[in-house]
């Protein structure tokens, strides 16, 4: 038995070490160690948003409209309100609108009335319990009240703070009259504005919504403290400090301060952007079909160029590429120097970042649109692998090559917004600049690998159909994986440089 | 008077306007639309309007009462709450409003606001600053105001 026991100890303390192992490796590794996130749906925050409210109802003897009105007002968070509550119970009542005390019947959310009336909205008279109030000595038909929150809700969550039409009444508006009285779909509008406040106006900094289009689920983060970029279930990538599309590797200030600047001068840019590409050498108009940068002319030109410096690509294979470097253009400070050909220069080098970005964007749309074909049911994934005579699972490599492209065509497109911010006089932009450039050519390579190649490999093997000699498609398939598993490996190292470098403010690391 | 879509609340209210004035107050809608009033207020006494006639313009929109009427001063008048344009600013003509208040709760507003200027809430910014930098000159301007364009013609 004692043996036994000293195994498990043994046992347990290898286990320990390991999960140890884990963790060091995982605060190494950026990418690793913001999985400490979960999901949770609307209906989960409605249900725990409904068990505070129903505890603080019960707790302070109001009911629930009443709580949610004290709960929002303290930022949902019921021990600040209890203790408010119970050292000032006249504030918090005041803050809301209520009475200091409640009437003689106690709070009453709504009422109906008990004598005839004219409503003072339509001016109609109405029978005892056609009408109804906030609790207040303010009735109104029912007809009216429709309209009325109809109105607020129409306004947005402002309607959290309907007051009763009376003039100068302060008396709330809250869920049971809105419940008792609004039109369905304006209830239900208002519960979501609800359950929306209970997120975004909480004081719980570690729940978002997650800002993708369409989405309704929430990020929750473990600590919240080291949490960057969230990936949602909906696929959207965002950050979960500032709620903006993920900007790795430049800051949540440079992403807004790019953002804004992208607001007010992107229109002109896209103007001068828009369907402006020909081919430098036969002048012929082009439109970019595909993701990679490396552009070939028709026949009879088949001049090869970089879409995003027109540059030969000749240039862009070897160790020159400096398509990511902007060059200022080299004019002598003369005196005839005027204003706008300073504010021209600036937009053209603001163009200069903003067409990049532009385009690394576009490009990893694309690659998503690619990955999502691959991964389709019966999609790109199967006929490749029925052309080569391997099972689909056996092309993961495929899958994991493009799921870089994307990431890496992000991080890629926020390195331009992060140079374009940088100061010449203060920051070691060549060091930056290298690291993009070097970056960015692997990145070009394995796009090209992925899609060009892939393609031709399918092509290669169509043409042969049946007739395929032995061996032949099994060898090009090797090859072609081979070489797409080393430049995926080449580029994950380039970004995570990239990313590292350009986090850590680096112009020391130059090595 | 055809009024066929018109609410019946504004059709009431209507005629109590035209019935029962307040005083110092004019209001009555156009033939063609029935939603919009021409309307005439008289300076309240003790203040440097005493003795104008003010036009304004009243438009109830489609979604009245549940919003605001809009109004607008025709008359010139120099005022720290109301630009050159004519344009007013008072709290329940916006986000103050209460589908409870009434054409005559408003008109009635309008005519305090001349009686009471309010310079820390400006909507005309050089009068507001006027006002405050030298009262006595400013309510003199107004005075002036009142006498070349209010005086009724």
């Amino acid at each position: 038995m004692a043996r036994k026991s000293k195994e498990d100890d043994y046992c347990c303390d290898a286990d320990d070490d390991d999960y140890e192992d884990y963790n060091s490796t995982d605060e190494d590794n950026p990418e690793e160690c913001e999985k400490d996130y979960d999901f949770v749906t609307e209906d989960d925050v409605r249900r725990c948003q409904d068990e505070v409210t129903a505890e603080i109802s019960d707790r302070l003897s109001v009911p629930r409209g009443f709580a949610a009105a004290f709960l929002r007002h303290c930022r949902w968070d019921a021990e600040r309100l209890e203790n408010e509550w119970f050292a000032d119970e006249r504030r918090v009542r005041g803050a809301v609108g209520l009475a200091a005390a409640g009437g003689l019947d106690g709070d009453v959310p709504t009422a109906l009335n008990s004598l005839p009336l004219t409503c003072a909205i339509c001016f109609d008279i109405y029978a005892p319990g056609e009408m109804r109030s906030a609790g207040c000595s303010h009735y109104y038909c029912h007809e009216c009240w429709r309209g009325y929150i109809r109105a607020a809700v129409g306004n947005g969550a402002r309607c959290l703070l309907l007051r009763c039409p009376g003039p100068g009444c302060t008396v709330p508006v809250v869920r049971e009259l809105v419940d008792a009285a609004a039109a369905g779909e304006d209830r239900a509008r208002y519960a979501m504005f609800v359950v929306r406040s209970f997120v975004e106006e909480g004081t719980s900094k570690y729940v978002r919504w997650c800002p993708g289009p369409g989405c309704t689920l929430a990020v929750r983060s473990e600590s919240g403290s080291r949490l960057y970029e969230v990936t949602c279930k909906c696929k959207h990538v965002f950050c979960f400090r500032c709620g903006e599309d993920a900007h790795r590797p430049a800051s949540c200030e440079t992403t807004r301060a790019w953002v804004d600047k992208c607001r007010s001068d992107g229109e002109t840019s896209s103007w001068v952007l828009a369907n402006t590409k020909h081919c430098p050498e036969c002048r012929r108009a082009i439109e970019k079909n595909q993701g990679c940068n490396h552009m070939t002319c028709g026949a009879p030109c088949y001049h090869q160029f970089c879409w995003l410096c027109l540059g030969s690509w000749a240039d862009h294979s070897g160790n020159f590429f400096h398509c990511n470097r902007y060059a200022a253009a080299k004019s002598e400070f003369t005196e005839e120097k005027t204003r706008e050909r300073q504010a021209r220069a600036s937009l053209e080098r603001f163009l200069h970042y903003y067409e990049r970005f532009t385009a690394h964007g576009a490009s990893m749309k694309k690659a998503q649109e690619d990955l999502d074909n691959l991964r389709a049911d019966g999609g790109g994934l199967y006929q490749l692998g029925d052309a080569i005579g391997v099972p689909p699972t056996e092309l993961d490599f495929l899958l994991e090559a493009y799921a870089r492209i994307v990431e890496a065509r992000r991080v890629l497109r926020w390195t331009y917004a992060h140079v374009y911010h940088l100061d010449p006089a203060r920051d070691n932009v060549e060091f930056y600049e290298y690291l993009q450039g070097e970056a960015e050519k692997s990145l070009e390579r394995l796009h090209h690998c992925a899609e060009e190649e892939r393609d031709l490999l399918k092509k290669d093997l169509y043409y042969y159909g049946a007739a395929i000699p032995a061996g032949y498609a099994a060898g090009k398939y090797m090859e072609f994986r081979e070489k797409l598993c080393h430049l995926n490996l080449v580029t994950r190292n380039h970004f995570s440089t990239l990313v590292e470098g350009f986090e850590s403010g680096m112009a020391e690391v130059v090595s | 008077m055809a009024h066929s879509n018109l609410p019946r609340r504004i059709i009431k209210e209507t005629q109590r306007l035209l019935s029962e004035p307040a005083p110092g107050i004019s209001a009555s809608p156009t033939e063609e639309n029935m939603r919009y009033f021409n309307v005439m207020i008289l300076g309240p006494s003790q203040s440097p309007y005493e003795g104008g006639v003010f036009k304004l313009e009243l438009f109830l929109p489609e979604e009245y009462p549940m919003a605001p009427p809009k109004v607008r001063f025709l008359t010139k008048i120099y005022h720290p709450n109301i630009d050159k344009l004519g344009r007013i600013c008072l709290d329940i003509l916006k986000d103050k409003w209460s589908p409870a208040l009434q054409i005559r709760t408003v008109l009635l507003s309008i005519q305090a606001l001349l009686s009471a200027p309010n310079p820390d809430d400006p909507l005309a910014d050089n009068v507001a600053k006027h006002w405050k930098s030298n009262e006595t000159e400013a309510v003199e301007t107004a005075k002036e105001w009142t006498r070349l364009y209010a005086s009724g013609e």
